[in-house]
């Protein structure tokens, strides 16, 4: 049984059937791209500063920061756990950053890689737990981000949050230009890029993808399944670690709140990209680009000068009915989904 | 009123039998370890609970991360470890991390503790009055700083209704948004970012700047967001309304404000802005941003102290249940630099880069000359300075007008009915 799905899977993921420009992997993304385009030129309805290039920068810059975490979180969902610990790295490594540079006077560089080791080992600690004692991932998660959060505030014995070195708020504020646009928006590209190479071109991400759609499978051909269960933890928590140094650098200084508005759009991006919770399957490019599309509806929502309350609403209705639309999309109903999961926990892994 | 002064006649009643049985105790034993030796105790007052020769006082603040609470619990803390309150008083900080739920029983174990005092950031206007009221009951000085509460026997010591310097109308959303309204010359676009929606402060702050937009038709609010009183969030979600509405006139920005400066810096533009009390924010006006600058002090925390201090050392004859604190409004015109770390009449933003972007020149206010920048940063005193207690005389100046008694207390005095104030804000009216 549990071989079916993976077959399955494998064919509709690696797609070798279907000429690459009709594959999801394509399509979707394409698709979602030319969404977010059309919300953000209908936002003239609402406001006669949209569209610009200035709303379209802005937006790219606020997807870098949901992107980098959509990466760490879509691998981790992939494999069908979910990362709550993600404000808490944030804050961790924002925090370790500021203070090498401030309170002890270190160079950036250093602390961005003590910061980068520090998540790793967050990541590694929640993934032993894990993959070792099988204790299901959001609970793990959420007490590693719980006594991060602690931690940080016992560490800056809730002091003003340190300051953020220059370089790295010239990075990441928007205020630092290459080629005529924002540094952020070409570390989008690049983190694009690079987690394209990264999730669907490595070794090591297809062995993710097999661990995904069936553990047992993949333990049958052989792929260290708990080293590959833990290095997905690491990763996502070095993302996140990733995104709370890019965050540090917008924001300018290492508060404590910094991770809690990014962890949620990070998930919907995940989702609304159509990847499966614990299926194996994902493309990291639909996920990025929804990434864009999640953010443009933000941006466009908040020009209908609508009260908070009904822009909350609003912003639930469309994710609800994206997620449905993803769903029609991969021809997988929600109940069709449903049996493959119990279909594959009855052949156990 | 008059319940309250039955009230509190009954306590003093019972506050001095206490005095008595327990000087009768000390009498008996021979010793002289009893408050009265010390000369802490007042005429009238009790001796301390938990039968010590200091009185327990209990400083609280959430602990949130945030430069503001930590500044308060501080300067509360550094007030009362000086001369003369020292000989007399033991400061114990309590910080909350969690709700009212759990401040509550906060509360009770202070209480229990023997607290004599109890200076506290209430997260709720309502939910801790039961605690509060058996804390007053046990003769425990109850004093809410900055966020007020209900409960009648609890001091509540705050800006939130006070009439700031320079100005003849109460309530900072009214004075900030009436600034705005002057610095974009009375018509255009701007942008309301909100704290906590749903809290009682930012309604407070909501309707009564509403209530002055009322006097400049040709203003439009574009939209209004919440920026959760964190400058990241409201960093993050001003850049979105940036990116909507590029012809954007004018931002007025709860407690956070620093991160709509950083995104209107991001996007490259220069349009006035009213936030809080931020060093970051006041260093832009000073290199002359248009701006109005003017929120809550966290000097409030030393002041709550200081009148739980005199209640209890001085006794509560005459001290008013509703203190409105003092607080200025700074504009590039008046923001001035203070040289010195202690309090210097007049100076609102300290140098550059001296301090933190969140941290505030606030700490100083003039009610609390005792504060210094070390104060709020360590809970220490500055060497050498002491505190200058408060005298009845001097915090009656103080005492709230009954019209806005209705903002802190939900009720009004007798005499007094509900009516909406000028502001927009449900206060009470004679008659």
């Amino acid at each position: 049984m549990a071989t079916t799905t993976f077959t399955e899977t494998m064919v509709t993921s690696s797609s070798r059937a279907v000429p690459w420009w009709r594959s999801p992997g394509f399509v979707r993304p394409v698709v979602l791209l030319v969404i977010a385009v059309a919300v953000l030129v209908a936002g003239r309805i609402f406001s006669a500063g949209l569209p610009s290039w200035g709303a379209a920068e802005a937006i790219v810059t606020q997807s870098l920061f949901v992107a980098v975490l959509a990466f760490g979180q879509g691998l981790v969902m992939l494999i069908g756990g979910l990362d709550l610990s993600i404000p808490g790295v944030i804050a961790l490594s924002a925090t370790t950053v500021a203070l090498w540079t401030s309170a002890f006077k270190g160079d950036a560089l250093t602390g961005v890689l003590i910061a980068l080791a520090c998540s790793a080992l967050v990541g590694l600690i929640d993934g032993f737990l894990i993959a070792r004692f099988q204790i299901p991932a959001f609970i793990v998660t959420l007490a590693m981000g719980g006594v991060l959060t602690g931690l940080t505030i016992g560490v800056t014995f809730g002091r003003t949050a340190p300051p953020s070195p220059a370089a790295i708020v010239l990075l990441f504020s928007g205020s630092g230009k290459l080629f005529g646009v924002g540094i952020p928006v070409v570390v989008f590209i690049l983190v694009g890029i690079i987690g394209y190479f990264i999730q669907s071109r490595s070794t090591w991400g297809r062995r993710v993808y097999l661990f995904g759609s069936s553990p047992a499978a993949s333990r049958l051909s052989g792929v260290p399944v708990r080293r590959v269960e833990i290095s997905v933890y690491v990763v996502g928590a070095l993302a996140s670690g990733i995104a709370g140094i890019m965050l540090l650098g917008f924001s300018g200084n290492a508060q404590l709140s910094l991770g809690d508005e990014w962890m949620m759009p990070a998930i919907a991006a995940v989702l609304v990209g159509g990847t499966v919770i614990g299926s194996g399957y994902g493309f990291w490019q639909s996920t990025l680009m929804s990434c864009v599309l999640l953010t443009t509806i933000t941006v466009v929502i908040q020009a209908t000068g609508f009260s908070q309350g009904w822009k909350n609403v609003l912003y639930g209705v469309v994710v609800l009915l994206a997620l449905l639309l993803m769903r029609r999309g991969t021809g997988r109903s929600p109940m069709r989904l449903l049996q493959n999961r119990i279909r594959r926990t009855a052949g156990g892994n | 009123m008059r319940s309250r002064t039955g009230r509190g006649l009954a306590l003093l009643a019972a506050a001095g039998a206490l005095v008595l049985a327990l000087a009768g105790c000390s009498g008996s034993g021979g010793g002289g370890t009893g408050g009265d030796a010390s000369g802490c105790v007042p005429s009238g007052g009790h001796a301390p609970r938990a039968g010590g020769d200091k009185y327990i006082v209990y400083m609280n603040a959430l602990n949130i991360g945030n430069a503001w609470q930590e500044e308060a619990a501080n300067l509360g803390v550094s007030v009362a470890s000086m001369e003369p309150y020292s000989k007399c008083v033991e400061v114990r900080k309590e910080l909350t991390d969690g709700d009212a739920q759990a401040q509550i029983s906060q509360v009770q174990s202070m209480v229990a503790a023997g607290a004599d005092a109890i200076v506290m950031y209430a997260l709720s206007p309502t939910a801790l009055n039961a605690a509060f009221r058996d804390a007053c009951q046990q003769g425990v000085t109850v004093i809410s700083y900055d966020a007020t509460v209900t409960e009648p026997c609890v001091y509540n010591v705050s800006y939130l209704t006070s009439i700031p310097q320079g100005s003849t109308h109460p309530f900072m959303g009214y004075n900030s948004m009436t600034a705005l309204a002057k610095l974009i010359g009375g018509k255009g676009g701007i942008s309301y970012a909100h704290g906590v929606v749903g809290t009682s402060t930012d309604n407070i702050h909501y309707n009564s700047a509403m209530a002055a937009l009322k006097n400049y038709p040709d203003i439009k609010v574009l939209t209004e967001y919440e920026g959760k009183w964190s400058s990241s969030v409201q960093q993050a979600e001003s850049a979105k309304v940036l990116a909507s509405f590029p012809n954007i006139t004018g931002m007025w920005c709860a407690y956070g404000e620093s991160g709509c400066i950083k995104s209107l810096k991001a996007a490259g533009k220069e349009i006035p802005v009213t936030g809080e009390t931020s060093n970051y924010f006041r260093e832009q006006l000073l290199a002359g941003w248009p701006g109005a600058s003017i929120g809550s002090p966290p000097a409030q925390g030393g002041i709550g102290m200081k009148v739980a201090l005199a209640v209890l050392l001085e006794g509560a004859k005459g001290i008013p249940l509703d203190i409105e604190v003092p607080y200025k409004i700074v504009t590039a015109e008046n923001v001035k630099v203070c040289d010195k770390d202690t309090y210097t009449d007049g100076c609102n933003v300290f140098p550059p880069g001296k301090v933190g972007d969140e941290e505030t020149a606030d700490i100083f206010n003039e009610m609390l000359p005792e504060s210094s920048l070390s104060a709020s940063q360590t809970g220490k005193p500055a060497a050498g300075m002491t505190a200058t207690p408060y005298t009845a005389d001097y915090l009656s100046k103080y005492e709230q007008d009954p019209s806005r008694r209705y903002v802190t207390r939900e009720a009004c005095p007798d005499g007094w009915k509900k009516a909406t104030l000028p502001e927009g804000v449900e206060g009470c009216a004679k008659g």
